[in-house]
C-alpha cells in the first residue's frame, strides 16, 4: 500500500516529458511541489487516492522551460514604455506594437504622454533600435512634437544610446558649449538630442539615475518572472546583474522567491561585471560559495558570471583574424577585452576551485578561446570533474574549439536569437557571409558532443523560448533570408536545449528539465504541441501559462 | 571651478596601483595639489596609511588631508555622476583605469562639464612591455594604451640594463611621435610632474623685480629639472604657437599664464602635457606679468630652454 498523500492527475492532450525512456505520456501526476510520475491515468492512479484536474485536457504538458542567460533588469525595463521596432509582450500579456519608424514611434509616445497627469513626471521609454529605419535617425526636434515642456529620455535597445528632447536639453544644461564627445550635433553645432555612449548620457542627469534605480528592484523581479510565466519559462538565470554582496538585494531576491505567488525559480549568478561591492575574486568565490549552501527551492546560487568581450554588432567582441569585414571609420581593427586574458587563468582558478560553476561571456572566438584556455589551466592545476562550465553567447565559436570543449567537459549556451534580429548586420558589415553561416553554430556543438543551451539574454532580445527554438531551428534572418542552413538543428535537438540543456549547464538537471518521478512540477502549458507544428509556426504558438511547483499561473495580467 | 582629472593607464601589472598608493601616501598631496579624488578599481589593492583614513564607507575612504577614494562600484559614469553633484567638489581627480581600458575612451569623460582634462600618464613595465606589444591577444590594446599617453611613465627601469632603458625609451618614441618618456623606478612618478601644480604663486601680484627674469633652476628630486620665467614682454599668438610645439621630447609640462601682444585684453592659459598643447582664455587676470611660465624637463640636455624674449 502506497504512502502517497492525495495526488492529482492531469490529463493532457499530450504530456512531452524529454525523458528517453517514457518519452510521451497522456496525463502527469502532481503530489506538492513534485511529479508523482508520467503515464496513463490508469497506471497513475494505482499510487492511491487522487483528483483528475482536466484544466489542460486541450493542452500540451512540455517540462518548464529554463531560460539560463537573462537578466533582472528585463523586469526592470517594463517599469517603462517600449517602443522598439518589434511587436514585444509585457509582463502583464499586453502586446506591444513594434514602431516601425520616426512617425510611429513619436505617435506611440504621445499617446503615453497624453495620459500622464503629473507634468514634472519625466518620460522615459526604450528599446528604439534606429538600425531599421534606414538610416534616419531619431532627434529632439521628433521628440519635441511629442512634449515641449516635459523631459523625454528614449533609451536605445543597444543600451549605448539615448535620444532626449530640447526640454530635457534645457534642464540638465546640455548647449553648444557643452563639449562631451558623444553629444551628436546637427549641422550648426547644437546638441541635437542623441546621447552616445555613457560619458554623454549621464548629462541627461535626473532621467539616466532614475533608470539605474529601478532596474533591480522588487518590482523588476516580480515583473521578470511574470514575462517568464508568460512565456513558458519556470527558471531563470540572472546571469550576473545582480550585485549579491549587497545585503538589500540578496534580501529581495529571497523575499520574492520565498513567496508563493513568485512564479519561477531564479539561479542568481553572481558577478561584479556590472559594478558590484565585492572585487576582489577570492572574496567573490567565498561568498558565492556560502550562498550555493543557501540555496532554497526557487532560489539557487553557484554560477559566476565573468565578461570577456564586447558585442559582435558594437565592433567590440574580439574575433579572430580576418576580424570585421566593414567596421567604422575609426574603429581599431578588433574589439575590446573587459578582462586581461593573463588574469583569466588565475581569476577561473579562483571560482573553480570554490566549486562554483563559471559561465563566461565570449562573443567572439578570441574570447572563447581564452576562456577554453583557462578553464584547461584551471584544471591542470585543480583537477575536478563535472564543473560544466559554460562559454555564454558562444557566437563565433570555431568547430575545433567545440572539440575542445567537450574534451574538457564544458558546455555552451548559445545566442541563437542574433540570427533573426542581427543576422543580416553580421552577413555584410561584420564577419561577412562564411562565419554569419557558421555563427550560433548548434549543430557544431550538438555533432561535436557539446552540452548545449539557446537563450534569449533577455532584455536585450524578447524572452521566449518558442521563439528563441524558432530562430535555432530555421535561422531566418528579419529580412527572412535562411543564414546558415546547415547549423539549423530539430525542433528535438532545441526541446532539449531549452530544457535540459540549460537545466545540465546550471546543475539542476536533476530537479528541472524533464518531467519525472521525483522532479518538481514545472510545466510550460502550450496550446499546440511543438513537435508536430510545421516549424516555421513554432514561435507563434500559444501559451496557456506555467505550473511551477504544482501551483498554476495562468498567462495574462499582474499577479 | 571645473575638476582636472588625470588618467592613469597601462596594462596588467605595469604599476597603476602602486603609482596610486604612492599619491595616497604623499602626506602633502591634500595641501599642496588641492583635494584630491581618487577612482580605483579596487579598495582591496590600495594601501593607505591608517592613520590617513579619517571615514570608511562601503564605496568611499575619507582621508584626513580632505581627499577621498572612491571605488567603481556603479562604473565610471555613475562615480562621476556622484562627484559633480557634491556640494564642495575636489579640485582634482585621478582615475585609475583597468589594465584593459583604452585611455582614450575614458577621455570622453573628462569633457563631461565639471571637469577637464589634465592628463593621460600610461605606465609601461620595462620588463614586459615589448613582449607585451607583440603578444597575439592583447598587443593592439597595448599599443592603442601607449598611443593614448601624454606621459609614458617606463616603471621598473630599475630591473632592466641602462642600454636596454635607452632601447624601450627609442622604441617607445619611434612607436608613438612626440612622446614623453619618463624613466621611473616603483612607479613614483612625482607628483610635481603628475599634477603639474605649476600656478604661480603670487598670481595678480606684479613683480618689481627685473622685467624679465632669467629663468630660476630648481632641481626637484633627480630626476627632473624645472625652469621658471616672468617677463612683461609679449610674444604674438603665432610666436607662442610655435615655441609651445618646438620644445623638445624631453619636456614633461609647461604651465602658466600669458598675454599675447595681438590680443593684448586676452588672457591666456598655457599648457604642455607631453605633446598634447592646451592654450585656452581666462577671464580673470592671472599673473601680473606678460608671461609667467613654469617647465618641468628630464634632466640629462645640456642646452636650457629659453623663453624667446
Amino acid at each position: 500500500m502506497s504512502t502517497i498523500e492525495p495526488f492529482v492527475i492531469y490529463p493532457a492532450r499530450k504530456v512531452i516529458t524529454m525523458n528517453r525512456s517514457y518519452p510521451v505520456a497522456e496525463a502527469v501526476a502532481v503530489v506538492g511541489d513534485r511529479i508523482l510520475g508520467v503515464g496513463t491515468v490508469d497506471e497513475l492512479s494505482r499510487w492511491g487516492e487522487h483528483t483528475v484536474d482536466n484544466s489542460f485536457a486541450n493542452q500540451v504538458i512540455a517540462p518548464g522551460f529554463v531560460e539560463a542567460h537573462s537578466h533582472v533588469m528585463g523586469g526592470g525595463m517594463w517599469q517603462f514604455p517600449y517602443v522598439g521596432y518589434f511587436d514585444r509582450s509585457d509582463p502583464d500579456g499586453r502586446l506591444w506594437a513594434g514602431s516601425k519608424n520616426i512617425a510611429e514611434v513619436v505617435s506611440s509616445l504621445q499617446a503615453i504622454e497624453a495620459e500622464m497627469e503629473d507634468p514634472d513626471q519625466p518620460l522615459i521609454a526604450w528599446g528604439l533600435d534606429p538600425i531599421y529605419f534606414d538610416g534616419e535617425r531619431m532627434v529632439a526636434s521628433h521628440l519635441d512634437q511629442v512634449s515641449t515642456t516635459r523631459e523625454i529620455f528614449v533609451y536605445h535597445a543597444s543600451g549605448h544610446l539615448a535620444t532626449v528632447n530640447t526640454a530635457l536639453m534645457e534642464a540638465e544644461g546640455i548647449t553648444i558649449d557643452t563639449p562631451t564627445p558623444g553629444v551628436a550635433r546637427d549641422s550648426s553645432g547644437h546638441p541635437n538630442g542623441e546621447l552616445q555612449e555613457p560619458a554623454a548620457m549621464i548629462l541627461a542627469g535626473r532621467c539616466f539615475r532614475t533608470i539605474g534605480q529601478q532596474l533591480r528592484t522588487p518590482a523588476a523581479m516580480w515583473k521578470y518572472a511574470h514575462e517568464a510565466r508568460n512565456t513558458g519559462t519556470t527558471t531563470l538565470v540572472d546571469l550576473g546583474t545582480s550585485q549579491l554582496a549587497d545585503p538589500v538585494q540578496l534580501q529581495n531576491w529571497r523575499e520574492a522567491t520565498s513567496h508563493e505567488d513568485y512564479p519561477a525559480r531564479v539561479m542568481v549568478a553572481m558577478s561584479n561585471a556590472f559594478g558590484g561591492q565585492v572585487n576582489d575574486p577570492t572574496q567573490l568565490a567565498q561568498l558565492g560559495a556560502d550562498l550555493k549552501a543557501e540555496s532554497t527551492d526557487k532560489l539557487h546560487f553557484g554560477i559566476v558570471k565573468i565578461v570577456l568581450d564586447g558585442s559582435i554588432q558594437g565592433f567590440s567582441a574580439r574575433v579572430s583574424w580576418p576580424h570585421y569585414i566593414d567596421a567604422p571609420e575609426g574603429h581599431s581593427g578588433n574589439g575590446l577585452w573587459l578582462i586581461a586574458p593573463d588574469q583569466m587563468a588565475d581569476l577561473v582558478t579562483t571560482y573553480h576551485a570554490a566549486g562554483l560553476t563559471v559561465h563566461c561571456h565570449c562573443n567572439g572566438d578570441e574570447a572563447a578561446e581564452v576562456f577554453i584556455d583557462a578553464v584547461e589551466a584551471a584544471l591542470e592545476r585543480h583537477p575536478r570533474w563535472d564543473h560544466r562550465h559554460t562559454v555564454q553567447h558562444c557566437q563565433l565559436t570555431r568547430p575545433a574549439q567545440y572539440r575542445r570543449m567537450a574534451a574538457l567537459g564544458m558546455c555552451a549556451n548559445i545566442f541563437s536569437n542574433h540570427m533573426f534580429y542581427w543576422g543580416d548586420q553580421h552577413r555584410d558589415t561584420t564577419v561577412g557571409h562564411e562565419r554569419a553561416f557558421g555563427m550560433d553554430a548548434c549543430a557544431t556543438a550538438a555533432a561535436e558532443g557539446v552540452s548545449f543551451s539557446i537563450h534569449s539574454d533577455a532584455p536585450v532580445t524578447p524572452m521566449g523560448h518558442l521563439h528563441t527554438m524558432w530562430c535555432a531551428v530555421n535561422r531566418f534572418t528579419s529580412t527572412g533570408e535562411v543564414l546558415g542552413e546547415h547549423e539549423r538543428i530539430s525542433v528535438e535537438q532545441a526541446l532539449h536545449a531549452v530544457t535540459l540543456g540549460a537545466a545540465f549547464q546550471i546543475k539542476l538537471d536533476h530537479e528541472v528539465g524533464s518531467l519525472e518521478a521525483g522532479k518538481r512540477a514545472d510545466f510550460a502549458v502550450l496550446d499546440e504541441d511543438p513537435l508536430e507544428v510545421a516549424p516555421e509556426a513554432l514561435k507563434d504558438i500559444g501559451v496557456w501559462g506555467t505550473v511551477v511547483g504544482g501551483k498554476h499561473f495562468p498567462a495574462g495580467p499582474g499577479d | 571651478m571645473s575638476i582636472a582629472i588625470t588618467i592613469i593607464g597601462g596594462y596588467l601589472g605595469a604599476g597603476k596601483t602602486t603609482l596610486v598608493n604612492h599619491l595616497l601616501q604623499r602626506a602633502g598631496v591634500g595641501s599642496q595639489y588641492g583635494r584630491v579624488a581618487v577612482l580605483v578599481n579596487d579598495f582591496g589593492d590600495v594601501n593607505i596609511d591608517e592613520a590617513l583614513i579619517s571615514e570608511v564607507s562601503e564605496d568611499t575612504i575619507k582621508l584626513t588631508n580632505g581627499c577621498i577614494c572612491c571605488s567603481l562600484v556603479e562604473g565610471l559614469a555613475m562615480a562621476l555622476d556622484g562627484l559633480r553633484q557634491l556640494e564642495d567638489p575636489p579640485e582634482r581627480l585621478v582615475i585609475e583605469t583597468s589594465g584593459v581600458a583604452d585611455p582614450t575612451q575614458l577621455a570622453a569623460y573628462a569633457q563631461i562639464p565639471g571637469f577637464h582634462l589634465d592628463a593621460i600618464i600610461v605606465l609601461a613595465d620595462a620588463e614586459t612591455v615589448r613582449k607585451r606589444a607583440r603578444d597575439k591577444y592583447v598587443g593592439d590594446l597595448v599599443r592603442q594604451q601607449l598611443a593614448a599617453a601624454d606621459i609614458v611613465g617606463l616603471n621598473k627601469v630599475d630591473l632592466v640594463d641602462t642600454e636596454t632603458a635607452d632601447d624601450l625609451k627609442r622604441w617607445l618614441q619611434g612607436m608613438i611621435p612626440g612622446a614623453v618618456v619618463v624613466p621611473v623606478a616603483n612607479a613614483a612618478i612625482d607628483p610635481e610632474v603628475l599634477f603639474a601644480n605649476t600656478t604661480p604663486p603670487r598670481a595678480g601680484v606684479v613683480s618689481d623685480g627685473p622685467a624679465n627674469t632669467p629663468p630660476a633652476t630648481v632641481h626637484h628630486e633627480q630626476l627632473f629639472e624645472s625652469f621658471s620665467w616672468q617677463s612683461d614682454r609679449s610674444l604674438s599668438r603665432a610666436e607662442l604657437d610655435r615655441w609651445l610645439a618646438e620644445l623638445g621630447d624631453d619636456v614633461v609640462r609647461v604651465k602658466g599664464f600669458v598675454t599675447v601682444s595681438d590680443q593684448p585684453e586676452t588672457h591666456l592659459v598655457v599648457q604642455r602635457v607631453g605633446s598634447r598643447v592646451n592654450v585656452h582664455r581666462s577671464d580673470q587676470v592671472l599673473s601680473g606679468f606678460s608671461a609667467e611660465l613654469v617647465l618641468i624637463r628630464l634632466k640629462g640636455a645640456t642646452e636650457s630652454p629659453t623663453w624667446p624674449c
